[in-house]
């Protein structure tokens, strides 16, 4: 739930989230935003931090990507501790973006990420994870 | 020993590179020495970049009269004397990165300017050496048309003042500044077509500059007719670009995206579209300058 200028409501629920949102998500299959097993992303890459922004070399592919400061934000909150409903939670408040607009970026952006192999884990949509209900 | 066996060795000292060329071929040994004789000295020592000019005896009618050897392989074959020292000049570029691993290799001119240094990087074509005969003219300390030379320990950039190759059709806006083709020869360079050589030292002993921190990258686009701006960059987007143009990336003796990261700390970042030459420089010293 969010506010007239697009800023989460602390109060709606754990984490920031409404309820009715964080639903949809365990529907989606995605964890609980306080559950330890949410998005994480790869820690053999390394990573220069410049201005907010990031340069991630993974030695992997040997490919090097550049993270803006959104994208680093976000990158950030892929720390296993965050789903992608809370991570466009953390994004409506640090940005004050629409949470549609935050969810899209968030969303296209794990897209990519996933794409370029460098989420270490990400929850597969229809998935269930201890505790949640279909 | 017959005369056809005489091997004529030149060694130079280019800024940071040793060089050590030998030829059968007189004339070609002569040619490289006149351009580069201030820079001549006895012994280029071990790790000197070796490359051999060799005029094989072929019959008349072949297309490849000389060889570019680096090692032992043929690097390169050109056809014509005229083709030959900008071959020597790409083979010992090739070179650099083998037998001076301690170095990052750009694909970026670059010049110091009031003890910082300037890197400008970009491709074949984006107006690099032009800009940087163009500043040199103004008193900036040439360090490169080509390359930026950035030591992996302490980040810095280095001198490796190769003679600076402009196209047939910029040499007269460069002679305009005082800056002339080495004897007024063309030579033939690949895609590049007809091009002169200048040596950076031709308007004085102090043209050429020393080691340096890196205090701004600017990535020029030469657009024929164009107003010059400069539009300031992340420097993240700067480093991203840069790793792109990174010839030895994997085999500096340091990771090469950490060098880079770390040099880009102290840099400020733009990207420039250079026009006109009096303008764009113009322009690029009263950013530079203003901002030291």
């Amino acid at each position: 739930m969010s506010d007239s200028a697009g800023r989460v409501n602390e109060q709606a629920g754990p984490c920031g989230t409404d309820p009715p949102a964080l639903e949809k998500a365990r529907v989606r299959g995605y964890t609980d935003p306080c559950h330890p097993s949410g998005l994480r992303h790869r820690d053999d890459v390394t990573l220069h931090e410049l201005d907010g922004e990031a340069l991630i070399y993974d030695p992997a592919t040997a490919d090097t990507h550049r993270l803006n400061e959104t994208a680093y934000f976000i990158w950030r909150l892929c720390d296993g501790l965050h789903n992608e409903l809370h991570i466009a939670a953390a994004l409506c408040n640090a940005y004050e973006v629409a949470p549609d607009e935050a969810a899209a970026h968030v969303g296209g952006l794990l897209v990519a990420l996933g794409q370029r192999r460098l989420l270490a884990h990400r929850p597969e949509a229809g998935a269930t994870h201890a505790g949640a209900t279909p | 020993m017959t005369l056809g066996d005489t091997r004529y060795t030149r060694c130079f000292r280019i800024g940071v590179v040793p060089v050590r060329i030998d030829s059968t071929d007189r004339g070609v040994i002569e040619q490289y020495t006149s351009l580069y004789r201030s820079r001549l000295v006895d012994d280029a020592g071990e790790r000197a970049v070796r490359v051999s000019i060799r005029r094989p005896p072929r019959p008349l009618w072949h297309r490849r009269r000389y060889d570019v050897i680096v090692g032992e392989r043929v690097q390169f074959e050109p056809a014509r004397r005229a083709e030959v020292l900008p071959y020597v000049e790409w083979a010992i570029n090739w070179e650099v990165p083998r037998a001076l691993p301690e170095y990052l290799q750009l694909h970026a001119s670059s010049m110091q300017v009031d003890g910082a240094g300037v890197i400008f990087p970009g491709e074949s074509g984006s107006g690099k050496s032009t800009l940087t005969a163009g500043l040199l003219a103004r008193g900036w300390k040439y360090l490169c048309d080509e390359f930026a030379l950035i030591h992996a320990e302490t980040l810095e950039l280095h001198p490796f003042p190769r003679a600076i190759c402009i196209k047939k059709p910029s040499l007269p806006i460069v002679a305009r500044l005082g800056l002339s083709a080495h004897r007024n020869q063309h030579h033939i360079k690949g895609g590049k077509g007809l091009v002169g050589f200048i040596d950076p030292l031709a308007l004085g002993p102090d043209g050429v500059g020393e080691a340096c921190p890196i205090r701004f990258v600017i990535f020029p686009k030469y657009v024929a007719g164009a107003m010059p701006t400069l539009e300031a960059i992340s420097r993240a987007e700067a480093a991203f670009d840069l790793h792109r143009v990174c010839f030895n990336l994997f085999s500096c003796r340091a990771v090469g995206l950490d060098v880079i990261a770390g040099m880009i700390r102290g840099a400020a970042c733009y990207r420039l579209v250079a026009g006109a030459l009096r303008a764009t420089c113009d322009l690029v010293e009263r950013v530079v300058r203003g901002a030291a």
